[in-house]
């Protein structure tokens, strides 16, 4: 199996006048493609930041990232974004979802920053199709249930068929059981389409059903 | 996209009521103040009835004469208008009326009360300068001139007052300052802004006893203003100089000046005086426009404070949209798109405002803003009419205040907020 995420030596440390804070410290990482991976380990470990910088949202202070054999080094602002919209989805622990857009709104968002995206609208609706709310297309986000947005959140995260999905902390809002529909709508998406999945999570056993768990403590992984 | 931005622009206006309202009322005040503005000087300076000859029309409102023991400025004299007309070769047509100092009553004889009228004792060329629309009647003729018949045309809102209506009016007699006219014509009323062609009754100057003055071809000072049409305005002001030249040379201690006169027609509207020789028009209008901008930036930075407090509220979604590929340049877009919907409500707003306003009563507004259009002592109210109020210009000009008001309102606070790292706008 091809590497789809590599770090090598990433480093991060935040700055202010007073303080340092290194928050990721000499990380090396391989993952996959294909593999559904969860990152674990207590508050404040740098497991978030490590996505952040996985999802280039976050550059590190030292070391290098490497997305589907592509370097992120060096690469000026547009050229990270269109990165980030051709391989990467992200699902976050409070959807984000916007809430002045419709539920197929919403889910359109990554396409329109796609130069040439065709069909959005039919897109958007097989997205959403895919995770049960072809139904609520024209419900805007405050009418739906905590899982129903993070549905909806994923339907964005993949209607630009992005091969990396980031998730963090998806289930972190959500009551036991709509937890486990997510959880089972985040594996169906791993097996049957073969994206790669990375997700934060507190819950051992979420981590657990997945490939392979990196424990991370004080920004460094532990095995 | 632009219609996802459009939609969101309409859910953002529905969902922050409170915000929109006060956004839109603030645009539409600065729309409809600066429009007022607009229509004002787009009466003044474009040719709009019945000064459709606009661009090629000058005016000489004043001379000085002076000598060694005496210096007299004023409007011009009878004989004055002979020596134009026989040494501005370059005027393809000139005409003089008369400046009248102090209010012209009209009475009735059937015990209506006196109202004031503006009176304009004139030659025939001015039916040519300003192309009136006779809705009944004819202007008076050459011979009528010749002869000082006291005759008069009348403006239809004046005769529609007198008679009931336009067609009653002519043949019929109206007196002002007690004397009789006989009504030969009735024309469309143009604005009052337009001081040299309003009037509400326009009669030969020559019923006027001493309309010649002294008739002495050395004074030029009387009480003539000048109005010509030439394809060459330099030309005409050369020879206004020769004029000076040849006075000051056959005249030895006096001295003659127009000073830079005649003035174009829309140098003369946007009252520049004459004396001033050192007039830049290209300084006044970049001034001018300054101003305009200072004007703007006011209600600018009240909306942009508004602005800045609701990219803090949008500063999630900036986040989102940045991780799913949005650039700095396609959010800035959006943002100014979205702006611009609700800048262009209220724009659409503000020029119903400005034209209900104008509609109601522009002389009361423009007496507001300070704007002086009355050459006399006049009862004469601002009439604007709808191709004045509705020019394609005024709304060319509403909208690019709009995209201005836009551009200074919401484009720093989008962009202080852009420059906000993803990472902190998602938390």
């Amino acid at each position: 199996m091809s590497t789809i995420i590599k770090l090598t030596d990433v480093s991060k440390i935040y700055r202010t006048k007073t303080i340092e804070t290194q928050a990721l410290d000499s990380v090396n990482l391989d993952i996959n493609t294909g593999e559904f991976v969860s990152i674990m380990g207590p508050s404040g470990c740098g497991k978030s930041t490590l996505l952040n910088i996985i999802g280039l949202l976050d550059k590190p202070t030292t070391g290098t990232v490497e997305l589907c054999g592509r370097t992120a080094e060096g690469l000026k602002d547009k050229a990270l974004a269109r990165l980030r919209n051709e391989t990467l989805g992200f699902v976050f622990q409070s959807f984000h979802l916007i809430p002045t857009l419709s539920v197929l709104d919403n889910v359109t968002v990554p396409l329109i920053y796609r130069p040439g995206s065709r069909n959005n609208r039919k897109l958007a609706l097989e997205a959403l199709d895919k995770v049960g709310l072809s139904h609520r297309v024209h419900h805007m986000p405050s009418q739906l249930s905590g899982g129903q947005a993070q549905r909806v959140a994923i339907a964005r995260a993949i209607v630009g068929n992005p091969s990396i999905v980031l998730a963090d902390e998806p289930c972190g809002n959500l009551d036991s059981k709509m937890s486990g529909e997510i959880m089972d709508l985040l594996h169906s998406l791993n097996r049957e389409d073969g994206r790669t999945i990375v997700m934060v999570t507190h819950n051992e056993d979420q981590a657990r059903a997945t490939d392979r768990i990196i424990h991370f403590f004080d920004g460094r992984r532990v095995e | 996209m632009i219609a996802t931005h459009i939609r969101q622009a309409w859910q953002l206006l529905r969902q922050n009521k409170l915000f929109s309202t006060i956004y839109i009322v603030g645009t539409a005040l600065a729309i409809a103040s600066t429009t007022i503005f607009a229509i004002i000087y787009y009466v003044k300076l474009t040719p709009v009835y019945p000064e459709s000859n606009r661009y090629r029309m000058a005016t000489i409102d004043r001379v000085e004469q002076k000598d060694d023991w005496s210096s007299m400025q004023s409007s011009l004299s009878y004989s004055s208008i002979g020596q134009f007309k026989n040494n501005l070769k370059s005027a393809e047509l000139i005409s003089a009326y008369q400046r009248l100092w102090g209010g012209n009553r009209m009475t009735f004889n059937d015990g209506r009360r006196d109202r004031n009228v503006t009176l304009r004792p004139t030659d025939t060329a001015f039916f040519k300068i300003f192309n009136y629309d006779f809705l009944a009647g004819a202007p008076f003729s050459d011979v009528d001139f010749e002869s000082g018949v006291r005759k008069a045309v009348i403006s239809d809102r004046l005769a529609e007052e007198v008679f009931g209506s336009v067609d009653e009016a002519v043949g019929k007699t109206v007196t002002v300052d007690f004397r009789k006219y006989d009504v030969c014509g009735v024309i469309r009323e143009g604005s009052a802004i337009n001081r040299h062609s309003f009037a509400d009754v326009i009669i030969p100057y020559t019923v006027f006893d001493n309309y010649a003055g002294n008739n002495d071809p050395d004074t030029y000072t009387g009480k003539y203003k000048i109005l010509l049409l030439t394809d060459d305005l330099p030309a005409v002001q050369a020879e206004i100089k020769e004029m000076e030249r040849k006075y000051e040379s056959s005249h030895p201690g006096k001295e003659l000046n127009f000073w830079n006169q005649p003035q174009s027609a829309a140098i003369d509207a946007l009252g520049i005086d004459p004396v001033d020789e050192d007039f830049d028009l290209g300084k006044f209008v970049r001034y001018n426009f300054l101003v305009l901008l200072t004007l703007l930036l006011v209600p600018a930075l009240n909306l942009s404070g508004m602005i800045a407090g609701r990219m803090e509220s949008r500063s999630g979604e900036l986040g989102v949209r940045k991780s799913f590929g949005a650039t700095d340049g396609s959010l800035m877009s959006q943002v100014l798109w979205e702006n611009l919907i609700l800048t262009v409500i209220g724009g659409a707003i503000g020029l119903g405002l400005t034209w209900i306003t104008l509609s109601t009563d522009a002389t009361f507004v423009l007496s507001i803003i300070g704007e002086k259009w009355f050459d006399f002592n006049s009862a004469a109210t601002v009439r604007l009419t709808p191709d004045m109020m509705f020019a394609p210009a005024i709304f060319l000009f509403a909208f690019g205040v709009c995209i201005v008001l836009n551009l200074l309102s919401a484009a720093l606070p989008a962009w202080l907020a852009l420059r906000r790292p993803i990472v902190k706008s998602l938390k």
